[in-house]
């Protein structure tokens, strides 16, 4: 055996440190679960993995966004299933008031009884979610209507607009809401108009005001359930994107996973493989020959 | 031929097997000194003329010793290559820890968090709480720009000191084989110690810089650095500086300065370094490094992801607010390491509509982190850009270590070679030993036999 400079055992250092190094980087993939834990791990995968992650995170912001849409979608629902159920109770009282037999003392009392009703449609109109008035349009702070129970109410914001949309992961874009003017006092039948001048025919003992005013009232609601179908359509667009987006997640992760994720079964095997390799390499050197001529020699 | 010549004739073969046994006695002793290659005896026969009374035998020629010079060229050259592919490796390897690409931490998650803010702005657009969100995750973009600037400088000066580190050991080996020259030409020449100490500093020498190595008849040998700047001529040495080099006029002048190699004299020698430690860092210093962090003549990838996505935001915020989001200060290569949010914006004065829409900007913001978006300075969105730079750092880095796996099995091979050629064999050397001990024996034995017959011939002359 040729000795000198000791190249076959620097060889096989190497070679050691490269088994060392493959078991170092399998454990630590076994360990973290990530095959993909620095750029030279595999530099084409770093490109579709940030990728990944950057439209997972954005996705599901617009789920989170969906959701508060959805929110505010489902108590305007509700508040206006409430005003139709006022405005039924109106119409009731409209109806009782428009009756000859009725005494002035009866109409002032309906009147009074209107009044109410009143009040209750201008709280609807000025719901809140999460702190913010959901019929308030672009002004969601400021609320819509006032009413101090004798003057009609008052919009608080003259022409008032809503142009906040919301998007779906598709970035398909929709405005998810109602101004309370276009639900509660639309140019084509104004609820708390008709309400007002309801109120106001009740309290004068006017019958015949009272028959115009039911009139309107019955128009106004109709304009208020067309108002409310839209809602329905948006709680329907919504509850469609946040499935979408919930699905789209689960594939975008499942994409992750398979790109990023380290197979556990194919590393224990690369590692067993490895350690064999190791044990392997450390057994065949020392079955080499250590001793040379001079060891025979007396 | 005379007895007395025969004795004589027998004590010179006695010396002379004693020497060779020095020789191999020496190869033994010296079988793991590096760069000692085996020494052999020669052995020369005596003019030889009984009619003239030349009585022959043997005599000690020159030690020879087995360098093979086209082995130690291989192995230098191998030994250069490692070099190269090793400095870079770990050059790289430490550039590419600043990159994170979990999407989970550093800039990617920065980014998303930001595009997030905004999109969650653009659905409560009035909502403070919103706003604060921007302007935090504005902040934590910022910092992370920051702290990865920061930590690219530290692996750049880092790069500097081990250019510096590594300079300053070409100039000690160089000196050393300029001493061992000197000792050469002092009439050392032939000793086999001195050429191991030389062979084992070239190397060394060759590890850190490529070189080549012209042996002179005087023995001394020359070195040169890209087989034209000589390091040592005979017993003159060139020393190595590393000088920072900043061009006139540059486009960025805050930019950090290339690294040039250069003589005493000033000439640049930098484009000379092509193998060797020198050369990866150089590489890693002056071409990989300035991709990302930027020099005298680009900005680098980090400060222009940082600048375009300050300009991009900017552009968008500031027609609403009045004021831009983010700010930055100094040139163009200091954008990621400056970029910080505007100290005049508050959550209340970021302002969220346009034209359009009550949400207008904040939903144009949002639009930035698309999966469609491209930013037309960069040409890639925000997320792609940085991916780019990081999957190329890992791609070099994977090339790197690639290029070292295979230079160590290389310079293995070539290192192999020369230990058949050159090595010391303790086997052979132990054949040989018994060698000479016969040798060393029957020449013992005939001055025995002739001391005897000297004997038997004085009392024979005594009896007569």
């Amino acid at each position: 055996m040729l000795k000198g400079i000791y190249a076959n055992d620097n060889a096989f250092l190497a070679g050691l440190n490269q088994i060392e190094n493959r078991i170092t980087v399998t454990n630590q993939r076994i360990t973290s679960g990530i095959d993909v834990n620095q750029p030279s791990d595999n530099p084409d995968a770093i490109e579709p993995i940030l990728a990944l992650q950057a439209e997972i995170a954005r996705i599901t912001q617009v789920q989170t966004n969906l959701n508060q849409v959805k929110t505010s979608a489902t108590t305007a629902d509700g508040a206006l299933q409430s005003a139709n159920t006022v405005i039924n109770q109106l119409i009731s009282i409209g109806a009782e008031g428009a009756n000859s037999t009725t005494t002035q003392l009866a109409r002032s009392s309906l009147g009074e009884e209107a009044g109410q009703f009143e009040q209750e449609l201008v709280s609807l109109a000025n719901t809140t979610s999460q702190g913010n008035y959901i019929f308030g349009g672009d002004n969601p702070q400021t609320a819509p209507y006032s009413f101090d129970g004798t003057n009609p109410p008052t919009a608080n914001v003259a022409n008032p607009t809503n142009t906040s949309s919301v998007r779906d992961a598709e970035e398909n874009a929709i405005v998810p809401s109602l101004t309370a003017q276009q639900l509660f006092d639309s140019p084509n039948g104004s609820v708390l108009q008709a309400t007002d001048a309801l109120r106001q025919a009740l309290l004068n003992n006017q019958p015949a005001n009272v028959e115009t005013a039911l009139e309107s009232l019955r128009t106004a609601a109709t304009q208020l359930n067309s108002g409310a179908e839209s809602y329905g359509a948006i709680e329907t667009w919504v509850t469609n994107a946040s499935t979408d987006a919930s699905q789209r997640i689960t594939n975008l992760q499942s994409q992750l996973s398979g790109l990023r994720d380290t197979d556990i079964t194919a590393a224990a095997s690369q590692l067993t493989l490895d350690e064999t390799a190791y044990q392997a390499a450390i057994q065949a050197q020392a079955t080499l020959p250590t001793k040379n001529l001079f060891s025979y020699l007396g | 031929m005379g007895l007395f010549a025969s004795l004589n004739l027998a004590a010179n073969s006695l010396e002379v097997i004693q020497q060779s046994i020095g020789v191999i006695q020496n190869n033994v002793t010296n079988a793991s000194t590096p760069g000692y290659v085996q020494q052999n005896p020669t052995l020369l026969a005596a003019a030889f003329n009984p009619n003239a009374d030349v009585v022959g035998g043997v005599r000690f020629g020159p030690v020879q010793s087995t360098r093979n010079q086209f082995a130690e060229s291989a192995v230098r050259n191998q030994n250069a290559l490692l070099g190269t592919a090793t400095s870079a490796a770990s050059s790289l390897n430490s550039l590419q820890q600043d990159f994170s690409v979990s999407g989970t931490s550093g800039i990617p998650a920065a980014l998303s968090g930001l595009f997030s803010a905004f999109s969650a702005w653009a659905t409560t657009p009035s909502d403070s709480t919103a706003q604060q969100a921007v302007i935090t995750a504005a902040q934590q973009v910022a910092q992370e720009f920051n702290n990865t600037a920061g930590a690219i400088s530290q692996v750049a000066a880092t790069a500097t000191q081990q250019v510096q580190n590594t300079v300053s050991q070409i100039n000690s080996l160089t000196a050393q084989i300029q001493q061992v020259n000197v000792q050469i030409r002092n009439g050392d020449k032939g000793d086999a110690g001195l050429d191991a100490q030389l062979n084992n500093d070239l190397e060394s020498l060759a590890n850190f810089v490529g070189i080549d190595v012209h042996y002179q008849s005087d023995g001394t040998v020359n070195v040169l650095l890209g087989g034209q700047t000589p390091l040592v001529i005979g017993t003159t040495q060139n020393q190595l500086n590393v000088t920072p080099f900043v061009p006139a006029n540059p486009t960025n002048a805050d930019a950090p300065p290339t690294l040039t190699i250069t003589l005493d004299d000033g000439t640049d020698v930098t484009n000379m370094v092509t193998q060797g430690q020198l050369a990866g860092l150089l590489t890693f210093s002056n071409t990989t490094l300035p991709s990302v962090q930027g020099d005298s003549s680009q900005a680098g990838g980090m400060n222009q992801l940082a600048q375009a996505l300050a300009t991009a935001v900017n552009n968008l915020v500031t027609p609403a607010s009045g004021i831009p989001l983010f700010t930055t200060t100094g040139g163009a290569t200091n954008a990621a390491a400056s970029l910080a949010v505007n100290a005049n914006m508050t959550s209340a004065q970021l302002v969220a509509s346009s034209a359009g829409a009550s949400n207008g900007t904040a939903d144009a913001l949002a639009q930035l982190g698309a999966p469609n978006y491209t930013d037309a300075t960069l040409g890639f969105g925000y997320t792609d850009f940085y991916s780019n730079m990081a999957s190329s750092i890992g791609q070099q880095e994977s090339t790197a270590t690639a290029n070292q796996t295979t230079q160590q099995g290389l310079l293995s091979q070539a290192q192999n070679v020369r230990s058949q050629l050159s090595g010391v064999s303790l086997d052979q050397a132990a054949s040989q030993l018994i060698q000479f001990q016969s040798a060393y024996s029957a020449s013992a034995q005939t001055v025995v036999v002739i001391n005897n017959m000297l004997t038997a011939l004085v009392q024979m002359t005594q009896n007569i």
